[in-house]
């Protein structure tokens, strides 16, 4: 009878752990407001690529983008940029903070920021430039 | 070494010989050509009296802008243009003391680092003078641009008409502009005084006062880049306006706008003033009354009608007992209004009521199915914080001669990317006949109630929801039209509505029921489904009384939302004309 | 005997203690980021496209 009771509690303790344990495993990011940023900011990224491409927009180490050189860019369309930059920040900006609640930490804005800076650095294409940890622009 | 450099070793060399001569009162020198990699100096001439004291004037007939400009620590690299002008200057002993330039840049063009604040084929004209008052300079002068192309982070002008005249001084540590008048083509003048602290060229005071600007001028020049990408984004404007703004260490003080005659509409549809005419006086630390007022207009293609507003602002917070907006053959009446704008976020709260208007102007204008009768609502208190709408008590609408109260109203992050509405909907008594014709589901006679609780909709598309309608009580006449049958069972799924077809119930065009009732309890996008009480094989949806009768049963419980929804679109939108096999 | 029973309630708040301290899941978050940034800058499918031409036989 201890035996049995034992075996019990140690399945339903098992039982009990298994979904933190699956919670661990993978970052919640299916939310309708990650899906809503996620489809604005895809949207806009035809609009960027080019800027990414030439130079003119680059991407920040603390996640976000930045005007680098617009110089090539006709004047009367660097307001253009201007604004495509602070609309894409400001939906990245969304975006990590919604990760972090989405998942119940809202502590984690911070660290969820710099996985992304790394991330959209290291797979952003050849040609592309990024900041790196001292803040100087490079040429990926 | 630089020419001036060079003409003034000359003159204290000349200085040195004339002290030493005794007999010479005054020197002059006089040189046609002076070169310099950067510039080519005609006719320079200078003189130099027995007190020290000397003058000297030059022609500038060529100077390269790119190459001067390397020697100034300006903001911008200059990478094109040419100078020419003539410059007057006088001194005593080793110090300047006075400096006159009537130069003119042409074609230049220049930019910072992040092309941010650029200009190519820019014209200028300067024409000043400064002069030494102890250890500043007073200076004054004209600066006018009449040509080229300026991108000055957000503002672009296509085409450089700026003036600037006035008249202040100078010194280590700032920089004044006692009087100054500064004049935009298209647009109009504004006068100014201001105050930059140096060298971090920091704002410590400015006052600009501009009288009828020309506001469509205004808006496209000026004022369009900073609301990009905003509500007011896409404007058009027309009208006069005069604007005084006051500013101490970079923080806004106060403001006085009046429009006169003003008109403005969204080029997207949105929205639209006509004949505005207001005042709205603001100080930081002050009460103030703002008063506007308009003659008509839309919103959301709902006519407005002429409109008196008055509200009391105090620093960042507006209050006003009540505000009267007419729309369309009603009133929209806000009462205790109050919003303040604290840490870059609104809070706001007011309470609301909407006197009687036509369903069919409401439902026209809204772009929805025509509809009769009239629409009424109160909203006891609505308060928003923290990007949260929130409704205190419940909203009572009445509409299809019944009634729908929303309670537990909440909505978040309104404008946000992903809004997110909580709300519990009760209606009552609803006119089957009026709704059924509204949405083209084929006749029914009779009352509705319903409940939609615990509705949650995420970026407006349900998420969850406890719904269910069934028949008023009471008595009143209950009729059902065949199509509408066939139409309610096409929910069911298809096929359900051809087995009517085949019975002989197709030669009656409407039939008696003594109960209708449908509930749908939505989650994870599936619909739990029940009818007014269990059948053998499901549930029933139409229960029938009397000769003839009609049975409508349903079968499946469980639906997905998305299914439903298509098989409801294909009800009130395809059939209007039912198939017969 | 009876004892055993506050087992129970241990064996359920033991687990939970263990989820109160979740420390930031770097590979997770790395995993999220990368299936977020796939998806916005069309990654997956612009790496099928460019599979699609070079699958097709070279002209010359």
């Amino acid at each position: 009878m201890k035996k049995y009771l034992y075996a019990i509690t140690f399945l339903l303790a098992a039982l009990t752990a298994m979904p933190a344990a699956i919670a661990a495993a993978d970052l919640e990011i299916n939310t309708p407001a990650i899906a809503a940023i996620q489809g604005s900011m895809q949207a806009r990224h035809g609009q960027l690529a080019p800027y990414y491409a030439s130079g003119a927009v680059g991407l920040t180490r603390d996640g976000l983008v930045a005007v680098r050189d617009a110089n090539a860019v006709p004047l009367k369309d660097r307001q253009g940029v201007n604004s495509l930059v602070a609309a894409e920040n400001k939906d990245r900006n969304a975006l990590y903070k919604e990760i972090a609640n989405a998942n119940g930490h809202p502590e984690w804005e911070s660290e969820v920021r710099n996985t992304f800076a790394q991330r959209w650095v290291q797979k952003a294409q050849g040609g592309w430039w990024y900041q790196d940890a001292g803040g100087g622009w490079a040429k990926k | 070494m630089s020419t001036g450099r060079l003409s003034r070793l000359c003159l204290f060399y000349l200085c040195w010989l004339a002290f030493s001569a005794q007999a010479i009162d005054r020197i002059e020198i006089h040189a046609d050509q002076v070169s310099h990699p950067a510039a080519q100096l005609e006719n320079f001439s200078g003189t130099l009296d027995m007190d020290g004291r000397w003058r000297g004037k030059a022609t500038l007939k060529q100077g390269d802008a790119a190459q001067l400009a390397r020697e100034y620590p300006l903001p911008v690299a200059v990478s094109k243009g040419t100078v020419r002008g003539t410059a007057e200057f006088s001194g005593e002993q080793r110090e300047l003391r006075q400096l006159k330039g009537d130069l003119f840049l042409k074609d230049a063009a220049f930019s910072d680092e992040a092309g941010l604040h650029a200009g190519e084929k820019v014209d200028l004209h300067l024409d000043a003078t400064a002069m030494r008052d102890g250890n500043r300079w007073r200076w004054s002068g004209r600066l006018d641009g009449t040509n080229g192309e300026v991108f000055w982070q957000p503002l672009y002008l296509a085409k450089v008409d700026i003036g600037f005249q006035g008249r202040g001084w100078l010194s280590d540590a700032a920089l004044a502009v006692e009087q100054g008048r500064l004049s935009m083509g298209g647009v109009g003048a504004a006068t100014l005084t201001a105050t930059l602290h140096r060298p971090d060229n920091r704002l410590a005071a400015l006052d600009v006062s501009a009288e009828n600007l020309d506001m469509g001028g205004a808006y496209a020049g000026v004022l369009k880049p900073f609301l990009e990408k905003t509500m007011l984004g896409n404007l058009e404007m027309a009208g006069r306006t005069d604007v005084r703004v006051g500013m101490r260490e970079s923080e806004l003080k106060s403001f006085d706008v009046a429009l006169r005659d003003f008109d403005v509409e969204d080029m997207n549809g949105k929205f639209a003033f006509y004949k505005v005419n207001a005042h709205i006086p603001w100080a930081l630390n002050d009460v103030t009354q703002a008063v506007l007022q308009y003659g008509g207009g839309h919103l959301l293609k709902m006519r407005l009608g002429p409109t008196d507003l008055a509200a009391t602002l105090n620093g960042y917070s507006l209050t006003t007992p009540v505000l009267r907006l007419p729309i369309l053959d009603g009133t929209l009446t806000l009462t205790d209004v109050s919003a303040a704008f604290l840490q870059n976020q609104w809070h706001w709260h007011l309470g609301a009521a909407l006197s009687p208007i036509s369903m069919a102007d409401f439902s026209h204008a809204v772009g929805w199915p025509a509809m009769d009768g009239k629409l009424a609502a109160g909203i006891p208190m609505v308060t928003y914080t923290n990007g949260m709408m929130t409704m205190d008590g419940a909203m009572g609408l009445d509409i299809f001669d019944g009634s729908i109260t929303v309670d537990r109203l909440a909505l978040q992050n309104p404008l946000g990317l992903a809004p997110r509405f909580q709300a519990d909907i009760h209606m009552r008594n609803l006119d089957l006949d009026l709704l059924t014709r509204t949405f083209s589901f084929g006749a029914m006679t009779g009352r509705l109630d319903g409940d939609v609780n615990n509705l949650v909709l995420s970026r407006w598309q349900p998420e969850q929801f406890d719904a269910s309608f069934r028949s008023s009580p009471g008595r009143y006449p209950k009729k059902i039209s065949q199509r509408a049958v066939e139409n309610i069972s096409a929910l069911g799924g298809a096929g359900a509505a051809a087995a009517i077809q085949r019975s002989f119930l197709r030669f009656f065009k409407e039939f008696n029921y003594s109960k209708i009732g449908l509930s749908c309890k939505l989650r994870k996008g599936v619909c739990q489904m029940d009818g007014v009480e269990p059948a053998k094989e499901g549930y029933v949806i139409v229960k029938g009384s009397g000769v003839p009768a009609i049975t409508v049963l349903g079968y499946n419980h469980s639906v997905s939302w998305g299914e439903l929804l298509s098989r409801l679109q294909r009800v009130t939108q395809g059939n209007t004309a039912p198939i017969i096999k | 005997m009876k004892h055993w029973i506050w087992l129970l309630p241990a064996a359920l708040i033991l687990p939970a203690c263990v989820t109160i301290n979740i420390y930031f899941p770097a590979a997770a978050a790395e995993k999220a980021a990368d299936k977020i940034i796939d998806e916005v800058w069309q990654l997956k499918q612009e790496q099928q496209n460019q599979q699609k031409p070079a699958d097709a036989p070279a002209e010359k």
